[in-house]
């Protein structure tokens, strides 16, 4: 595989890998580095690409690595998980017309689940994936998968509620 | 799509049974306009993985910056990132620390050995002062691997070692053989 194959094939990959990335690390600089390692890495096992079934899942699965082991390696969390719980803890109102503080909320749900229940959620809402991809990604079996994703939503559900309760008493 | 319908799949949605084109359907649904006020409150969660999906990375130059780098390794010249090569740094400084430690430790002890089978030539007295070191520095050997916690047993060889220099007190002031077996055979003889 030359340069240009390589190029041609994975870097449609890149905002895909980033948002992944983002997503775990919640740190846009320490997300872009490992997108470029991410390359790096594969692009050094550029002869053993074909016999793969899926460059993608390969793409994702080394991001997802190099992920763990920054949050790994990190001494201090870059955002402390506390301050998350208070912000949805205390929701500011909403309104029917903006939804940003909701949605707001809504990442901040997404980032106080475990790691795996992160994942999954952001490969199936956002990304889009099929179970079975997702499987290989995650390295689990679509099950267990199917039970994370649903813990997932429905914590975002349980702040939902929350808010509509305080839209009640308002009205 | 009815209401009804709506609600169902929202149902199957929060366990988590929806299929990407179910899921696909109800995000067109509550981006669109016309959403009932009682399935409003979830309006934000399709608008929010909506949103999350448009973004991209920041920087510009990103493939240009990357299509130089892989050129650099297919030209041969590894590319270590500044992170990795730290963590080398410290991987080959754990290896060399532990060799020297290691080689430190066999050094003393065998010298110790050495200099008391130099110091009494009897055959009795080297024998039991070779099995005696060979137990000592089979205990160091096993318990190098328990780690710092076990260090403390090393005391243990200390002891050892009196015991062989007591030998060799013995040995020079003459013939009391330290085996009670060996005793029982002299005198008999």
């Amino acid at each position: 595989m030359d340069l240009r194959e390589f190029q041609k094939a994975v870097y449609p990959l890149k905002n895909k890998l980033f948002r992944f990335a983002q997503r775990m690390l919640e740190h846009s600089e320490e997300a872009e580095d490992v997108v470029q390692e991410a390359f790096i890495r594969l692009w050094n096992r550029r002869e053993k690409l074909d016999q793969y079934r899926s460059v993608e899942a390969l793409a994702m699965i080394t991001t997802k690595n190099l992920c763990l082991d920054k949050i790994k390696a990190r001494r201090h969390p870059v955002e402390n998980i506390e301050n998350h719980r208070q912000f949805i803890e205390n929701m500011p109102e909403v309104t029917r017309e903006d939804h940003s503080d909701i949605i707001h909320g809504i990442h901040l749900a997404i980032k106080t689940l475990p790691e795996q229940q992160q994942m999954i959620i952001h490969l199936r809402d956002i990304e889009g994936y099929e179970f079975e991809e997702i499987a290989e990604i995650v390295d689990m079996n679509e099950n267990a998968i199917r039970v994370a994703l649903s813990r997932a939503r429905k914590r975002i559900r349980e702040l939902l509620n929350k808010s509509k309760e305080y839209d009640y008493q308002r009205n | 799509m009815t209401t009804s319908e709506i609600e169902q799949l929202l149902e199957k949605y929060y366990e988590g049974n929806t299929t990407l084109q179910e899921e696909e359907a109800l995000s067109d649904f509550f981006l669109g306009g016309d959403v009932p006020e009682h399935l409003a409150m979830h309006k934000p969660v399709f608008a929010c993985f909506d949103e999350a999906l448009k973004l991209e990375m920041q920087d510009t130059d990103f493939e240009q910056k990357l299509g130089f780098i892989l050129q650099n390794i297919k030209a041969g010249n590894e590319v270590v990132s500044p992170d990795n090569r730290r963590s080398r740094i410290f991987y080959f400084s754990g290896i060399a620390a532990s060799i020297l430690l290691i080689t430190g430790l066999l050094f003393t002890f065998k010298q110790d050995v050495f200099n008391l089978n130099g110091k009494h030539q009897g055959s009795m007295s080297t024998e039991i002062a070779y099995t005696n070191a060979s137990e000592a520095l089979l205990l160091v050997s096993g318990n190098l691997n328990h780690g710092l916690q076990h260090v403390e047993r090393l005391q243990m060889v200390d002891k050892a070692i009196k015991n062989m220099e007591l030998f060799n007190k013995f040995y020079q002031y003459q013939t009391i053989i330290i085996n009670p077996d060996e005793v029982s055979k002299t005198s008999k003889k």
